[in-house]
């Protein structure tokens, strides 16, 4: 029997329409991205957090490195894939702090004569977001294709594709809002134990969902954690774990109907081979819970948004003007349309869409 | 840091006028200071898109605050005022405040300049040489927009009437030329030496007049 592997975050409309289905959609979802895949899905990289025995919350400071070295790494690492599978780096380049950490730590890596191996997608959007790199470097320095999402991606058997996806979530937990607006700063720094009536509370009044479900939504969490070898610990390391774990998934998924729609493959080895996100790395995992539990993600300005970042392209670049006035945007949407799928992905790389109208039956036909 | 003061001849004074009884303040977000007051919103819109590749700046009609008067700002203090804390929050909520130019932006500016209806409030905040360095630039800006503007003028006084008669492609070195200034202010990031390429520019400009 086949297993999902994705389900999706936002629930289809149908379902919204039927609270009876609803029980069945959390169930699902939970089972996708948490216990189950836990369990079989160890090829699903984003769950490597969970099986990782160096991911103590409460020993980082010796077990990570830094943002510096991590990215210095994950530079490597991709020198030597591309290297051995003969193909060139496609480099999805937006303009934004996530991409241009990629074109800074390659400047600083890789030897210039290996610098032909990339081509830089952009376009004008990329340009207006950090003009003075492109005109002063990457023009000069680096093979460009202007692209849109009119255009057909890189072809599988030339590239291997990386992007800035989605490294907002290293960076910070789904509870900065609503949460601690709610409870306070210092209650997301309680443990998970003590917090779990605040939390089942704050999932009633939030998500309308009915205190019966809520209760067994934390009970699957609280089955999740208690499986991991090093569980989170604050209430904060808990919505950090399930933003990132959730969130990751589904950015990672988001390409895989787009870009195999036009390469004609369905394969999800293939994919995986293909799309290599810059940040989806165990390193950057480490650093980012260590980070996170060392309260160092915790914007107050405008120049600490993702301030480890900047300074990394800053000691590589020397501008002054990005480093300390560099603003977050969503420039997510300037280079590619950033849909969320509304289609269930299974471990054989099929596809269900959730429009089809008699998808539920569908669902239970493909699982049985 | 050089900071340009009242009597360097980049200083604008940046007061309303008889002819142009508007006034633009550049508000910068980032830095919660008003960095610079500017009378006509075609200089003030071209301005934010001249800095946009440093800073984030945003273009608000400053003369309708409750509190605005000319002996209250002008370029020589306004570093030290900001926005009330509640029109901040009217910029966040249309998203202004992390706006990046993009190549259509300009479209959604001119039509739709905020205008700035309740106080204006000291700022606290620390101006630093990076500051400085910014509002240099904008005076920059503002000098050689000008100055392109009156070559412009020349030009247009000189060809009026003979233009029948003029070869094509006369008017290409001036296009040229303006390009290269603005190009040169958009990318600089030494201050004196972009001052000194646009002023060499400008005079090459010069020379070449009909």
């Amino acid at each position: 029997m086949k297993s999902v592997i994705y389900f999706p975050w936002r629930r289809p409309n149908s379902l919204l329409e039927y609270q009876k289905n609803f029980d069945f959609d959390i169930r699902a979802m939970l089972d996708t991205n948490g216990v189950s895949l836990a369990r079989f899905g160890e090829d699903i990289s984003v769950l490597k957090v969970q099986n990782d025995k160096d991911l103590a919350v409460t020993d980082f400071d010796g077990l990570s490195e830094n943002f510096e070295t991590v990215t210095d790494k994950r530079s490597i690492e991709l020198l030597n894939i591309i290297n051995s599978s003969n193909k060139k780096l496609a480099v999805f380049w937006s303009g934004g702090i996530d991409s241009t950490v990629i074109l800074s730590s390659i400047i600083k890596n890789w030897h210039k004569q290996d610098w032909g191996k990339i081509v830089v997608f952009l376009n004008d959007y990329s340009i207006s977001e950090y003009p003075r790199f492109y005109h002063n470097f990457i023009s000069s320095n680096f093979r460009c294709q202007f692209f849109t999402n009119h255009l057909p991606f890189p072809k599988i058997d030339q590239y291997v594709i990386t992007t800035g996806y989605a490294a907002d979530w290293l960076w910070k937990s789904v509870r900065s809002g609503d949460y601690e607006l709610f409870y306070g700063h210092e209650n997301c720094f309680n443990s998970w134990a003590n917090e779990k009536d605040n939390f089942i509370n704050f999932l009633v009044e939030f998500t309308k969902i009915s205190k019966g479900n809520v209760n067994y939504i934390v009970e699957r969490i609280d089955v999740n954690l208690n499986s991991l070898d090093n569980p989170p610990e604050t209430m904060d390391d808990v919505f950090w774990w399930l933003g990132y774990n959730f969130h990751w998934q589904q950015t990672y998924f988001s390409r895989y109907l787009k870009m195999f729609d036009e390469h004609n493959s369905k394969s999800l080895a293939d994919y995986k081979n293909f799309y290599l996100p810059w940040y989806h790395s165990m390193g950057y995992q480490k650093w980012a819970r260590a980070s996170h539990t060392r309260y160092e993600l915790n914007r107050t300005r405008f120049k600490d948004d993702k301030y480890a970042a900047k300074k990394y392209i800053h000691d590589i670049l020397k501008d002054s003007f990005y480093f300390n006035f560099k603003t977050k945007i969503a420039s997510r949407n300037n280079l590619l349309n950033h849909r969320f799928p509304t289609h269930i992905i299974f471990s054989d790389g099929t596809i269900l869409d959730t429009a089809e109208q008699n998808y539920e039956e569908l669902f239970l036909t493909y699982l049985l | 840091m050089f900071e340009i003061t009242p009597g360097h001849k980049y200083y604008n004074i940046g007061v309303p006028t008889v002819e142009e009884p508007k006034l633009y303040a550049l508000y910068c977000p980032i830095l919660d200071k008003i960095l610079l007051l500017v009378n006509n919103k075609e200089y003030a819109i071209k301005l934010c898109i001249l800095i946009s590749s440093k800073i984030h700046v945003i273009p608000i009609r400053i003369d309708e605050s409750t509190n605005y008067s000319v002996s209250l700002l002008d370029n020589s203090c306004c570093l030290n005022w900001k926005l009330s804390a509640s029109e901040l929050m009217k910029l966040w909520e249309c998203e202004l405040i992390n706006f990046v130019i993009s190549p259509t932006f300009h479209k959604l500016f001119e039509s739709n300049i905020r205008s700035h209806k309740s106080d204006i409030e000291p700022s606290n905040k620390m101006t630093d040489d990076l500051t400085i360095l910014i509002r240099n630039f904008l005076y920059l800006s503002l000098w050689t927009l000008e100055q392109i503007d009156d070559i412009s003028s020349l030009y247009t006084k000189y060809s009026y009437g003979l233009i029948s008669v003029l070869p094509n492609g006369i008017f290409d070195n001036f296009y040229k030329m303006r390009l290269k200034c603005t190009e040169t202010i958009y990318h600089g990031i030494d201050f004196e030496q972009t001052c000194s390429t646009v002023e060499e520019t400008l005079e090459k400009i010069i020379e070449t007049l009909p």
